[in-house]
């Protein structure tokens, strides 16, 4: 199984190299890319470090396979100083590949998203700032029964009645964010899921 | 006697007034407006919100406490254009303390005219980023080691070294300065970053309308009490929509805890690569620091490289545009979250709140410099 894996591997790092030689045909694919990255991939999949190469590599302005110092942006020319292991003052593909964070390409904890207030429309309608009788029969609203009116989604038509036309439209953008944000619970992604400490409305 | 002088009296008058003005270069003091007690720079009286009691924010490191004799020092050096090897261009030419040491334009411009690829970002609160490492691609390990890149940099300010500290040891008023900050008058590279890192973290602004009414609110979902309906909604949709990020585990510096990709690359390989560019890492490749949102209603224009002119504009990146970028892998997407036209008015005023005219217009972070 390992084998297999490892044969995909180089498999996808041979195509993208020929992808990324292809796209620039006065450019040949550096020597030793394949092995070099096939070697520190292990059974990794390694497409993303080919474009990290790519990257470098396109700030080669005088096409000589070799990036100077003064090709890079001056905020990036403490890569020639890591990298340039005989001292030439210039960076070559087999320089820079030792430089490729390959095994902090993966994954990483979620981050971002919707998650701060209560995640039902009570907390919505908290952040309408209503007037204090607005608000608390905007609640006694989403806290009651449900309608039967299939179109009657998240109670507009009792909203629109209560509520003026700027709030009222507020409410509504705020009800599709709450039914089309992706949330975070403890690290991983859910759909739609509730505040546990919110009834379900 | 002749009426007029001799040849030889014209020589001597010569040399003479040419000795004298050697020496006079060679002891130049520079004017300096500074107190005679200095300002209160280390012991600011904080409030209680910029402190949390299972976290420490402050990246202030043991070796280089903030002082105020430390961070007067800071200050002068910050102002002192002999930074630049057109001894024109100085730290605060594209800090300006009104727009919280932000440049109000979307790209520096350097000593030698050429323009800088990032804009120049607010220096506000940096002593709270608790990760602590600095630019857009936070390739400046500490703070120390930031201030000083500006100097050397070959469009910035392109001084070198040994010039540097040569125009400073010949002003008479740096050894004393030196020797308040440090015990000696010993002029060296190491210090000068020090000082110019104890200054940066002097710049904390805690005093905005938002700050004020915290103080008075059991926490910052409470409606405050001095804004107004529109405010405290703004606040309500930030924390909903923004606070995930900006306010992340209480965070009330309004920093975005780590790099982040929010789709401002272009898919061309002349796209800054942001934190990818330093860690060559596949998955960095398009994030980048965010400054703190304090005092962001002075800071425009927004994004590493001043591409959204106004508030409005940077809201409108959020509500309109799907957030696309092939490196979004760990972050979650955050728009387009269509917001109307009610709620950006209520965001921007929101953020407007977080503005702190104290700060931005307090004489001890002004120039200190009498011309």
């Amino acid at each position: 199984m390992r084998s297999l894996v490892w044969t995909g591997a180089v498999a996808i790092i041979v195509t993208a190299s020929g992808v990324v030689a292809g796209q620039n045909p006065t450019r040949p694919a550096p020597a030793g890319i394949v092995t070099a990255l096939a070697e520190r991939a292990r059974i990794r999949l390694v497409v993303n470090p080919v474009a990290v190469l790519d990257r470098i590599l396109s700030f080669d302005a005088n096409a000589d396979n070799r990036i100077s110092r003064d090709e890079l942006p001056e905020r990036m020319e403490g890569l020639v100083r890591r990298g340039d292991r005989n001292q030439d003052g210039f960076l070559t593909a087999n320089e820079i590949i030792p430089l490729i964070d390959i095994q902090a390409s993966g994954p990483r904890q979620p981050f971002g998203g919707n998650v701060r207030g209560s995640a039902s429309l009570a907390g919505i309608i908290a952040d309408l700032k209503l007037p204090p009788a607005t608000h608390n029969r905007a609640l006694a609203i989403v806290n009651g029964p449900r309608s039967d009116d299939p179109t009657n989604v998240d109670f507009k038509t009792e909203m629109k009645d209560l509520l003026n036309d700027e709030d009222y439209e507020n409410y509504v953008a705020a009800a599709a964010r709450l039914r089309s944000t992706p949330r975070i619970i403890s690290g991983s992604i859910g759909g739609l899921v509730r505040d546990p400490a919110t009834p379900p409305r | 006697m002749s009426r007029y002088l001799s040849s030889g009296t014209l020589v001597a008058l010569a040399l003479a007034l040419t000795v004298i003005s050697v020496r006079a270069r060679s002891t130049e003091r520079v004017r300096l407006n500074l107190p005679d007690a200095p300002y209160r720079y280390a012991k600011a009286e904080l409030p209680a919100h910029f402190t949390h009691p299972a976290r420490n924010d402050d990246n202030t490191p043991t070796h280089n406490p903030l002082t105020d004799d430390g961070a007067t020092l800071g200050r002068v050096l910050f102002y002192d254009t002999r930074l630049s090897a057109n001894n024109r261009t100085s730290c605060a030419s594209c800090h300006l303390q009104a727009h919280a040491f932000s440049d109000p334009r979307a790209a520096s411009k350097g000593f030698r005219g050429a323009l800088t690829d990032r804009r120049a970002m607010p220096l506000v609160n940096l002593r709270y980023y608790q990760r602590a490492r600095f630019f857009w691609d936070e390739r400046a390990g500490n703070l120390e080691e930031m201030v000083l890149q500006p100097i050397h940099s070959r469009i910035e300010m392109g001084q070198d070294s040994k010039t540097l500290l040569q125009l400073l040891a010949g002003d008479v008023s740096y050894p004393n300065l030196f020797a308040r900050a440090f015990g000696g008058p010993e002029i060296s590279e190491p210090r000068i970053g020090m000082a110019l890192a104890q200054f940066v973290r002097s710049m904390v602004s805690y005093q905005s309308r938002y700050d004020k009414a915290r103080a008075r609110a059991q926490s910052a979902q409470d409606d405050f009490d001095n804004f107004t309906r529109q405010e405290n909604r703004g606040k309500a949709l930030f924390m909903r929509h923004c606070g995930n990020c900006h306010m992340k585990d209480g965070n009330e510096h309004f920093f975005v805890p780590t790099p982040a990709n929010t789709g401002l690359r272009p898919d061309t390989p002349a796209a800054d690569g942001g934190v990818g560019d330093v860690t060559l890492r596949a998955a960095d490749l398009g994030s980048f620091k965010s400054p703190s949102l304090r005092n962001v209603e002075v800071t425009a224009p927004y994004g590493h490289d001043g591409r959204f002119a106004t508030l409005e504009a940077l809201i409108d990146h959020y509500s309109e545009n799907p957030i696309e970028d092939p490196n979004l892998g760990y972050m979650i997407p955050v728009g387009p979250l269509k917001f109307t036209a009610s709620e950006k008015v209520a965001l921007t005023a929101f953020l407007k709140t977080l503005t702190d005219q104290t700060f931005l217009s307090d004489p001890k972070f002004a120039n200190p410099f009498v011309n």
